[in-house]
């Protein structure tokens, strides 16, 4: 059995009046690609944000690297070692995309080995090192974002739609990018897009709800049309 | 890669068409109004309907106001850029910032005046300088800030400066923690909070002061004016004036070449991201906040020494010009509250000049509608930057 680095048991979240997760439970395994999947207003995006204590009012058990977060707060589970882009990818745009940078790494100076290899993923960066962040294109912007959460190791990478609102050819790039990256980061991702999400993902998580209601392998999934039809309303035909 | 053009030749652009490119800001284009339809109306007025000057006469009168007004309009941003930073990073509109630069200029006086009196002396200076005859001394009571010494009086006038500060800041820190923190992200119940403050520390000011407002009269070194040909310009302003231009330099330094500076601009964009990078945005609210207090305070100070008198009054008027110099410059923007403050005193002196009738606050207020009527969210909002 694989160890994993966060576990979710019974998490419960409000905001405000509304009662968005009913009892989530799952885990993602260290050293592989968690897809989180599910329809629009599943709670995908909300199990992120009460991961990175960005919701306060939850009820449950997250446990991270062997503690309970639960309570924690945000800059410190960030210190911990959790990178995590947002759905509207959180990008400073009045700042330069090196200060953007320099603000992602913590721990003082960017390793500048590390940012070579960052600038192999994304050239773009290179080229607009300079310049506001704000005037980068939306495929860029996602680059950026991604760029400054790992712009120093982390344990865990959350990602929330990765491949949102990009140019085909982009997305293309934002997978590749992913497949590399995989390679030595744990990483959970919320996706819409079904193609992406098999070919970054290991293992699957599927909500609705606010609850999970499917967990297994990538390679189940994909294998199993039915299952597919059933959970995402979507065959693998359909969403070519 | 669709970046927008402008961006991939900023490189490129030479210094003089930087200068060029600034007089298209909007900015530009106010100042340029205001200065230019001030200096025309007046010359008109002069040559059609003034017998008492002619259009020379105006336009020293005019470099006058022009100077007086940057000199003002800096130290206003003195007291002003505090304020919008914390709107801008904290969202708070701080409507006790008033009080606390008269609490300044009461703490900054008190300072002052008690360290003239304990270190006077007793001294036999000349009525008539140069001659030294018995009859033409008489005997006065200097201490270090009523002094001829250029030294001592700087280094009154700095304790002062800082005893402000830090007094100030101290009450701005326990202001932040007991009243401010509770309404974060509840603007009505700020106004109230912030409101009650400031009555709460008037009232406090009055009764430390026993209801007193001392003059607080110049020493010598910014008494009376400078004259460069026929243009006079008063001493104090000029301290007021250097000492606001270096707030704006060392503030924009902070904010543009440190990370402290940097987080906090990446803070007016979003705290939350900020705190997913892992830094403590609460810890930056409180630094930022006592900041500005102590700017506040320390302006209060030299605003004292401009009105020669201090008076918890001072707030309320104040507080008037610098909300008006945030609003037209942009909420949370350095850069347009230090075009607005200059703004506002410009356009505030030229209306004294020429229409006396929408003098003072209604031609600030004026302004403001008209700027606001023109863009919506001040003349260099954060957007834009």
């Amino acid at each position: 059995m694989t160890d994993s680095i966060l576990k979710l048991e019974g998490v419960h979240t409000h905001i405000g009046h509304y009662h968005i997760l009913h009892g989530v439970d799952f885990e993602v395994p260290k050293n592989q690609t968690t897809m989180l999947l599910g329809r629009n207003g599943a709670g995908k995006s909300t199990t992120l944000r009460t991961i990175m204590s960005l919701w306060t009012d939850v009820q449950g058990k997250i446990t991270y690297d062997g503690k309970d977060i639960v309570g924690m707060s945000t800059p410190k589970i960030a210190c911990d070692g959790i990178a995590y882009v947002p759905e509207d990818m959180g990008i400073f745009g009045q700042l330069t995309v090196k200060e953007n940078m320099v603000i992602a790494a913590r721990n003082g100076e960017m390793d500048t080995q590390r940012l070579e290899w960052i600038f192999n993923f994304f050239p773009a960066l290179k080229k607009f090192w300079t310049k506001p962040a704000g005037k980068l294109s939306g495929g860029q912007k996602q680059m950026l974002a991604v760029a400054r959460a790992i712009i120093e190791p982390r344990k865990l990478l959350l990602v929330d739609e990765p491949s949102k609102g990009l140019a085909p050819s982009i997305i293309d790039n934002m997978r590749d990018a992913f497949l590399e990256l995989k390679k030595d980061q744990t990483m959970l991702l919320v996706e819409q897009n079904f193609n992406f999400a098999k070919a970054v993902g290991d293992t699957v998580c599927v909500m609705d709800d606010g609850k999970i209601v499917h967990s297994g392998s990538m390679q189940e999934l994909i294998e199993d049309e039915e299952l597919q039809g059933k959970l995402l309303g979507l065959s693998m035909d359909s969403h070519q | 890669m669709n970046v927008a053009a402008d961006t991939l030749t900023e490189d490129n652009i030479s210094l003089g068409q930087k200068v060029a490119g600034w007089f298209t800001t909007p900015q530009a284009k106010v100042f340029l109004l205001v200065l230019v339809g001030s200096y025309v109306w007046g010359v008109i007025r002069a040559v059609g309907f003034d017998d008492s000057m002619g259009a020379g006469d105006w336009t020293i009168n005019w470099i006058e106001l022009f100077l007086a007004g940057i000199t003002m309009g800096l130290l206003l941003f003195l007291m002003a850029s505090g304020m919008t930073l914390v709107f801008g990073l904290m969202g708070v509109f701080n409507l006790a910032h008033g009080a606390f630069i008269a609490l300044g200029a009461y703490v900054g006086y008190q300072a002052i005046i008690w360290i003239d009196r304990a270190t006077q002396v007793t001294k036999m200076v000349e009525i008539i300088p140069g001659l030294k005859a018995s009859a033409t001394l008489r005997v006065v009571e200097l201490g270090w800030f009523y002094n001829d010494s250029l030294g001592l009086t700087t280094l009154t006038f700095v304790i002062g400066i800082v005893a402000a500060a830090v007094v100030a800041g101290l009450l701005g820190f326990f202001f932040e923690r007991i009243m401010i923190k509770p309404v974060y992200n509840n603007p009505l119940n700020q106004i109230l909070v912030t409101m009650g403050g400031s009555i709460i520390l008037a009232e406090l000011i009055l009764a430390f002061w026993h209801g007193e407002t001392p003059a607080f009269p110049r020493p010598d070194f910014i008494a009376g004016k400078w004259f460069v040909a026929d243009i006079g310009i008063e001493k104090v302003r000029v301290l007021a004036g250097v000492i606001g231009f270096i707030v704006f330099v060392v503030m924009n330094a902070i904010l543009n070449k440190t990370k402290i500076g940097l987080l906090i601009r990446a803070g007016v964009e979003s705290q939350e991201m900020v705190e997913v990078h892992g830094y403590r945005i609460k810890l930056l609210f409180i630094a930022v906040f006592v900041s500005a207090i102590a700017l506040a305070a320390s302006g209060g100070v030299i605003f004292g020494l401009f009105e020669e008198a201090v008076h918890v009054h001072m707030a309320e008027s104040i507080l008037i010009m610098v909300i008006v110099a945030i609003i037209v410059g942009g909420m949370g923007s350095v850069k347009g509250c230090f075009y607005g403050s200059l703004l506002i005193t410009l356009v505030n002196n030229f209306a004294n000049a020429l229409a006396p009738a929408v003098a003072g606050e209604a031609s600030t207020v004026l302004l403001m509608i008209a700027v606001l009527m023109w863009r919506p969210e001040g003349i260099d909002p954060i957007t834009s930057h």
